[in-house]
């Protein structure tokens, strides 16, 4: 656990690969990311959060095997660390808190 | 990267893919472009196209936000290395000022002459079929010899070209251009440039019809097509097709078309289009083979033929033609195809002159950039060597060498910038001015195109990185300790390095300045050679009213009941046109020869003033001397004929000789005096020019009267006349303007070469202050050190000059080949180069050395 909270796109990037279970590489994570905000991220801009969470030890990667359909290239294939469950614990919590009571806030013209 | 030589679908983006993946850490790569090609692959097995469309926006978007990632840091390091080359220009206020402003002007020069350059290779670029029209040129060879070059040519080659050649598309015909009155509505309007043009020159040129049918605007006989300038000028607003224009006592014209101006960068102009055809109704020359040589023809050539494969035919179609027949009299003449894109270059004798400025110009933009980007360098650097307490700092804070090699060429590259952005607005403003000295419509506009903004940014680049680069890396490459100690090499080497440069650029401006000395020489001397005849006070009246060409001699005689005129005399030309060619075949001669020829009265002689070496003039007591000759003594000689008197001459029929005239030139003084004979019999008995040699007391009201005597013989026609010398020195106008021009960038450059100089010596006389206060204190006197102080310099300038002089005088003897009057190239020119430089330059460097030498020794030793 840092000191500091990680960023909204780290957020979504450690969400996908959390539910991605052992399948969490760059398109999958793209997709996953799509389907939780709607939202199209280029592939290079999933990359960036990764480097970051890895760097933070939210994250960890592996090479797969090659496989054909990719030009003979190796996934780089992301697992969430104990470090990154925790956070994503916090930073659920931490959701649940701000957003409470969430519809009482809007302005009533009641009032 | 190794992902790249794997074997893959193969896609061109791969590249790029493998570029954005260096933004990437090394871990990540791999697998990064495997996901845009997985990606790619199950968008491209339906949609290929739209699947490359979506990898570009892909790689596109990736692209930034990867950059972003990467740069946040090193946008921060370059904001700041700019806001320190920002503090530190300011903080050097002069030499910023004078580097800047030295580029400034050198560049805005540049983009000047570049226009230029641009206007002039834009000429004929325009038509659609540029590349595969071609001007047909002919050289008359004569004995194997080359006697002359020529592009106009008789009237059946384009169509007989056409006929025999199936490489050949299309051809048009156009005459020399004249000049007549057009009447409308018993309105004369006196139009130039008119042609007689075949009607397929809609269809191989691109110039565009505004009104009528391209197709058949000008297939019939006297059909007439006005340039929009020229309909308005006639017409005013009102429809001109289908109206009706005289020219002539007699011919009516039909007009069938509007065609647009023909574009400043065009070579053919014309203010008026006449067929073909009309030609052949009414010719007024000989039409075969056999006929005038007054006709361009140009041939289109289809698309996979080449000029030359025409030309292999040649020599067979015209021994058919024409060298069969002429053969016997030592003749021949041979083809060529001339490319449209080149005739701008090469159109007639006078586009010469267009060639000769357009290389000098190139040199003397490419001379003055290199002389401002030298100061620039030359500045950078010795100033540089003044920064080394800072680059120590720097060093001992902390600085990479990296660090401060970025900051250097981010000094210079921003001093560059600023200098191009102030040099552009500068051409911008002067560009009008320009094109009033040049006597063209320049548009600094037509510069913006994607090529010259590309090479400007390189050369910014280029500029800036060149004059960084030495400071950049070799103070960079200093000892804190030694720098901070103020112990550092003092730079011998880069000091020959700049004393080299400072030679090049007097070099330079030396040889500009004798050049110019010299130009100006043979323009002088061209003013003053003897011409041979009169051609001070000499009115000359053109004939254009057809009905006044045969009455010459009625005009002549109420001309001179006039109290102002002196003679008058009537001709088919006037001297400094040059006059038309023929072939002649002389007495005792079985070949022809060429001889220019002209037409006049019996009193040409005396009203220009011309002597007679032998024998006597033209007289009406002889009926015979209509069928006379008088030949010029350059004719006389090229026949070996001591006594020309009673010999013969024969075109149509045999003709005598009774008389020898002193040379005169009758060209212009690029030509040297050719033969010449003089007719009396004009050809159809038509005089076109009327020349009056009045006295000076009382000019307008010569003139005034003389407009009443034409009046009274053609009241239709405007009365137009010039002056004989007024016309003459127009010719040499164009020679005066590239002279003014070249004189301008001359001065431009030396100012350049000096501002440098100045900054330079600035930059020495700091650096030894403290020796000149030692030497002072030691008893120096002020002119020692002066001396001191200059003689650098001026071994530097004498250098320069012998390096300059052999230079100056190639390019000027190149120069000079054009004119057949040369003047001699005079040791003068040099010498005062010689001494100009030297003085400007003394003058430059003492106001610096001065200063330094009149300071007291005292406050330059006192700090340390």
């Amino acid at each position: 656990m840092t000191d500091k909270y990680i960023s909204r796109p780290e957020e979504f990037v450690l969400l996908a690969v959390w539910k991605l279970k052992d399948n969490a590489y760059g398109i999958t994570i793209r997709k996953a990311i799509q389907e939780m905000t709607g939202k199209y991220w280029s592939i290079g801009a999933i990359y960036v959060p990764l480097e970051r969470l890895e760097k933070k030890g939210l994250l960890t990667s592996t090479n797969s095997d090659p496989s054909p359909e990719r030009g003979g290239r190796r996934k780089r294939l992301f697992r969430i660390t104990s470090a990154g469950m925790k956070e994503l614990d916090a930073l659920h919590r931490i959701n649940s808190v701000l957003w409470k009571g969430y519809p009482a806030l809007t302005p009533d013209e009641n009032k | 990267m190794t992902s790249i030589k794997k074997k893959n679908t193969g896609h061109r983006n791969r590249f790029t893919g493998s570029l954005l993946g260096k933004l990437l850490p090394e871990k990540y790569r791999e697998a990064f472009i495997g996901d845009l090609l997985e990606s790619y692959e199950a968008r491209a097995a339906d949609r290929r196209i739209s699947a490359k469309i979506w990898l570009f926006f892909q790689l596109l978007s990736s692209f930034s936000s990867l950059l972003r990632k990467n740069f946040t840091g090193g946008v921060a390091m370059f904001k700041s290395y700019f806001l320190m080359a920002f503090r530190n220009l300011k903080k050097h206020r002069a030499y910023t000022l004078i580097n800047v402003f030295g580029l400034a002007i050198g560049l805005s020069a540049a983009i000047l002459i570049l226009l230029y350059l641009q206007f002039e290779i834009s000429y004929d670029r325009f038509h659609e079929n540029a590349d595969s029209v071609y001007r047909v040129c002919i050289r008359n060879i004569r004995e194997g010899r080359l006697e002359s070059e020529s592009y106009v040519y008789t009237p059946p080659i384009g169509p007989d070209m056409k006929k025999d050649f199936p490489e050949v598309e299309d051809y048009v015909r156009m005459s020399t251009l004249r000049t007549a009155y057009l009447l409308v509505d018993n309105e004369a309007f006196n139009v130039d440039r008119i042609s007689y043009v075949s009607p397929s020159l809609f269809e191989v040129f691109s110039f565009k019809l505004k009104a009528g049918n391209s197709l058949r605007a000008l297939a019939d006989p006297f059909t007439i097509v006005l340039s929009e300038q020229t309909a308005e000028r006639i017409f005013g607003t009102k429809d001109p097709i289908g109206k009706t224009i005289q020219i002539g006592p007699e011919d009516l014209y039909r007009v069938t078309g509007v065609v647009e101006n023909p574009p400043p960068n065009s070579t053919l102009q014309f203010n008026a289009l006449i067929s073909f055809a009309t030609l052949y109704a009414r010719p007024i020359m000989g039409m075969d083979w056999n006929g005038g040589n007054q006709i361009i023809t140009y041939v289109k050539l289809g698309k996979n033929t080449t000029a030359s494969s025409v030309e292999k035919k040649f020599p067979d179609f015209l021994w058919r033609n024409i060298n069969e027949k002429i053969a016997v009299y030592g003749w021949k003449n041979e083809a060529y195809l001339q490319p449209l894109k080149k005739i701008h270059f090469y159109f007639d004798e006078s586009s010469r002159i267009a060639l000769v400025n357009f290389y000098t110009f190139s040199a003397v933009a490419v001379f003055i950039l290199l002389i401002a980007c030298i100061n620039f360098v030359n500045l950078t650097t010795a100033r540089g060597s003044r920064r080394a307490r800072e680059v120590g700092i720097r060093k001992v804070i902390g600085a990479h060498r990296g660090n401060l090699i970025r900051q250097f060429l981010g000094e210079s590259v921003v001093m560059t910038l600023l200098a191009f952005s102030v040099g552009i607005g500068a051409a911008f403003i002067l560009t009008p001015t320009y094109n009033q000295l040049l006597d063209k419509e320049l548009n600094p506009v037509k510069l913006l195109n994607l090529t010259s903004i590309f090479g400007l940014l390189l050369l910014i680049l280029l500029v800036g990185v060149a004059s960084g680069i030495h400071p950049a890396f070799y103070l960079s490459s200093f000892q804190p300790v030694k720098t901070l100690k103020g112990v550092f090499d003092s730079a011998r080497s880069k000091k020959k390095f700049r004393n080299t440069l400072v030679v090049f650029q007097f070099v330079i401006s030396v040889t500009l300045i004798v050049c110019t000395l010299l130009i100006r020489n043979q323009l002088r001397y061209i003013n003053k050679v003897e011409l041979g005849y009169n051609k001070e006070n000499m009115v000359v009246i053109p004939l254009e009213d057809q009905n006044l060409r045969t009455r010459t001699e009625e005009v002549r005689t109420s001309l001179l009941s006039l109290p102002g005129t002196v003679q008058a005399t009537a001709s088919s030309d006037i001297p400094y046109h040059g006059f038309t060619s023929n072939g002649y075949i002389p007495e005792g001669y079985t070949n022809s020869i060429m001889i220019h020829a002209l037409d006049a009265d019996e009193h040409f002689l005396e009203t220009y003033g011309i002597e007679l070496v032998q024998g006597r003039n033209f007289s009406n007591e002889f009926a015979t001397d209509k069928d006379a000759y008088l030949i010029n003594e350059t004719l006389a000689r090229q026949l070996e004929w001591d006594d020309p008197l009673g010999k013969t001459i024969r075109r149509n029929g045999d003709r005598e000789v009774i008389g020898v005239v002193k040379d005169f030139q009758f060209a212009t003084l690029h030509n040297t005096v050719e033969p010449l004979l003089i007719t009396n019999t004009p050809w159809r008995n038509e005089f076109y020019y009327l020349s009056i040699k009045i006295n000076t007391d009382d000019i307008p009201g010569t003139l005034g009267s003389i407009e009443k005597v034409f009046k009274r013989f053609s009241p239709l026609i405007p009365f137009e006349y010039f002056f004989l010398d007024d016309a003459f020195d127009r010719v040499y106008r164009s020679e005066e303007r590239f002279e003014r021009i070249f004189q301008y960038f001359s001065i431009l450059a030396i100012c350049i070469a000096l501002l440098g100089l100045f900054s330079l010596s600035a930059y020495t006389a700091q650096q030894k202050s403290k020796e000149i206060g030692i030497r002072k204190v030691l008893g120096a006197t002020v002119p020692q050190i002066l001396s001191l102080f200059s003689r650098e310099t001026i071994i530097l300038i004498i250098v320069a000059n012998i390096l300059a002089c052999p230079i100056a005088f190639f390019v000027i003897q190149k120069w000079l080949d054009q004119f057949a009057y040369r003047s001699s190239i005079s040791p003068l020119a040099f010498a005062l180069a010689f001494v100009g430089s030297m003085a400007a330059a003394f003058a430059t460097i003492s106001y610096q050395s001065l200063k330094a030498a009149l300071k007291k020794p005292a406050d330059e030793l006192r700090s340390e």
